[in-house]
């Protein structure tokens, strides 16, 4: 009975670190993905568009990114950026590293969506006349953002996961401070069944909003 | 380029290691997916819905955190096991989740006039799962199977944040004590883009095979 | 003399949709019965029942005077049936479905030889023999060790006959077995099923092939919305149909088919 009372007061104290480490977490992923969706359409659009050499260049870093660990990708950048002159703060490393490697699964994905855009799309708005950039940017492209709404989504899942990699270069966020208080508080494991259950609630939640949005575009793809 | 030189036998043991916890975990992680999907066609609700519970619960959080709870929680129940050990079995876990999902994904995908023809024939459950459904299942599976294992490769490096003794952390402290960035880093870079890169070529070529057959 | 096949007040739902509402009628040994109907009459799902494919809320099947599905107690409740039971039933109910369902990872012998072996234990020398005799029999001697990747789909749906009369079945379920073909693959499969019915086998045929059921039918069954409309020999449902669907539903066919 007593165990479970030294338990529970143990979890209640370190509520407010784990809050705080809580928005470190989110902040990242929240600064990630949309720097890896404005990525993920350049790079996209380079590899379909660009001339031949450029497009085989994307096309290897995309692999590169795609089959080396994130958290090599980011010590990379950690030594490196000073190296070159950058004084970038652990966050924003972390934050580069994360959207570098998402917009390279984002960029496939957005190739895959423009590239399945019915052909007959293409031939319909050609047949009205309508310009190929026209028709691009009006008719195309919010097709293929409808599409992607749903994977985007769920990369924002696996993001929101691999922003525990920052714990490895200090940044305070849910992992890494659960790890401090554990040391801290002479604790045991129980201290990251807490951490988890954060980041699973951030899981869930997020699976309902993907849910939601696959509900809501259903109808609207072709 | 005499800094790589000098480090590569010290770098070769650390593969050693990646590559055999990788390899642990795959081949564990493959067992228990094909055991815990197959149980997933239970009747049970209680037995399909745990495996539900152990599949979401595992993969809904980050595999640096399972890692992190099987190295504090073995001591804490009295085991002394080594952080590669324990990181292993953590590794093993996620990569049970995973395959686990693979497999139930395929055998659910096997057309349902196959279990049909077969019950109608009054052959067994167990005969029919054994027999039509699993051979037909193993081979849409492969290529999830290998995108899997091309992530479980790649999250053995979380073992360095844990203290685990293994390549990234090889790599990491000859980076700390020579500043030798590029080459160290991108010697070990491709060293897990050999790897996984030829998994991936595969895994797409099989698909794409699939998909013309449909 | 009980009937081969006897269905008796026959109720099936899905949720709240009723599909069956009280089928009944008999087919005696080495009859066969044919059934027609638009599709969601019913008629697929009777057929499904009697070999327990779908299980039915309502009513008693019996299939060589055994009861299937359900045992019925004494005192009236419905008990059903294990698992065993109802895979040694369905031994003796033999089915052929429309899109013919044979196993694509094993050959056209193999897939023959699948029944006796796994269900029945047999030994693979023994299975194989029944195999070769059953494929002579439906004309296929020459494509035993083929895939049925290979094969035309008149032929896969004489595999899949052969393959249900491996299991030495007292029954033959035919559901809709020629409607997946191209037209000039339909009449192989006939001729198998017309020597079949020759053979004295009992069989219930769902069915679009009018001539061939008015041909080989013994009695013929017009389901509409879940119940039998009229029933009889088939020249009497067919020349002289009582129902205004029946006759609607015949004359929506002679448009379609130039009968």
């Amino acid at each position: 009975m007593d165990w479970w009372l030294i338990k529970l007061r143990l979890i209640a104290s370190i509520y407010p670190q784990m809050l705080e480490a809580l928005g470190v977490t989110v902040t990242i992923a929240a600064l990630s993905l949309p720097l890896a969706v404005v990525l993920g359409v350049v790079i996209a659009v380079l590899r379909m568009y660009a001339p031949k050499p450029v497009s085989a260049l994307i096309g290897s870093w995309i692999e590169i990114m795609r089959n080396t660990p994130l958290l090599l990708q980011m010590f990379m950048l950690y030594f490196a950026l000073p190296m070159l002159g950058w004084r970038l703060d652990g966050l924003y490393c972390g934050v580069l590293a994360i959207a570098l490697q998402h917009s390279a699964f984002l960029a496939e994905t957005f190739r895959g969506a423009i590239e399945t855009i019915s052909r007959r799309q293409w031939e319909a708005s050609r047949a009205l006349g309508i310009a190929d950039s026209t028709a691009m940017w009006h008719l195309i492209l919010p097709q293929a953002a409808v599409k992607v709404a749903a994977p985007i989504g769920n990369q924002l899942i696996i993001l929101v996961k691999d922003t525990s990699v920052v714990s490895g270069i200090a940044v305070l966020d849910l992992t890494l401070t659960g790890k401090i208080i554990l040391e801290r508080n002479a604790a045991s494991f129980e201290v990251f069944l807490v951490v988890a259950s954060f980041y699973l609630a951030l899981t869930v939640v997020l699976g309902l909003v993907v849910r939601w949005i696959e509900n809501r575009t259903r109808a609207m793809s072709a | 380029m005499s800094v790589l030189t000098q480090s590569l036998p010290y770098l070769a043991k650390g593969a050693l290691d990646t590559v055999v916890m990788a390899a642990l975990a795959i081949a564990i992680g493959s067992v228990l997916g094909l055991g815990l999907g197959l149980a997933a066609g239970s009747r049970s609700t209680v037995v399909r819905g745990a495996i539900d519970a152990f599949i979401f619960v595992t993969r809904g959080i980050p595999v640096l955190v399972i890692m992190f709870i099987t190295y504090y929680a073995f001591p804490a129940v009295g085991y002394r096991v080594s952080s590669f050990a324990a990181v292993t079995v953590a590794l093993t876990l996620y990569a049970a989740a995973f395959y686990t999902d693979v497999m139930r994904g395929a055998l659910a995908a096997v057309p349902r006039g196959q279990l049909e023809a077969a019950r109608s024939l009054g052959i067994a459950r167990i005969p029919t799962v054994f027999h039509i459904l699993l051979p037909q299942a193993m081979k849409s599976s492969i290529p999830p199977w290998l995108n899997t294992s091309i992530v479980i490769v790649k999250s053995t490096s979380y073992a360095a944040i844990v203290g685990a003794w293994e390549l990234t952390y090889a790599a990491k402290e000859i980076v700390e004590r020579t500043l030798a960035t590029f080459e160290i880093f991108g010697a070990v870079m491709a060293a897990y883009f050999i790897i996984c890169y030829p998994m991936s070529l595969l895994s797409r070529r099989l698909e794409k095979r699939a998909a013309i057959v449909h | 003399m009980t009937a081969m096949i006897e269905v008796r007040n026959v109720v099936k739902s899905y949720g709240s949709l009723e599909v069956l509402k009280g089928v009944s009628f008999d087919v005696g040994q080495g009859e066969v019965a044919a059934i027609i109907g638009a599709s969601g009459s019913g008629k697929s799902t009777i057929l499904r029942c009697i070999n327990f494919l779908e299980n039915f809320q309502a009513g008693t099947i019996r299939v060589g005077g055994e009861s299937v599905g359900y045992d019925l107690r004494p005192d009236g409740a419905r008990v059903p049936q294990n698992d065993k039971t109802i895979a040694r039933h369905r031994q003796e109910v033999g089915m052929v479905f429309q899109s013919f369902n044979l196993f694509p990872h094993k050959t056209v012998v193999e897939n023959v030889m699948c029944g006796p072996v796994l269900a029945k234990g047999m030994a693979r020398q023994e299975a194989r023999t029944i195999a070769e005799a059953l494929l002579a029999k439906v004309g296929l001697s020459d494509k035993l060790d083929s895939l049925p990747a290979n094969l035309s789909g008149g032929q896969q749906q004489r595999v899949a006959i052969a393959r249900a009369l491996a299991m030495e079945p007292k029954v033959m379920l035919f559901d809709e077995v020629t409607s997946a073909l191209d037209p000039e693959l339909v009449g192989e499969v006939l001729r198998v099923i017309r020597n079949l019915a020759q053979d004295g086998m009992t069989m219930i045929l769902v069915t679009h092939e009018m001539h061939f059921a008015r041909d080989v039918a013994d009695q013929l069954l017009f389901f509409d919305g879940g119940r039998i409309l009229q029933q009889g020999a088939p020249r009497d449902v067919l020349d002289h149909p009582e129902s205004d669907r029946l006759k609607a539903f015949l004359r929506r066919f002679s448009e379609a088919n130039y009968l």
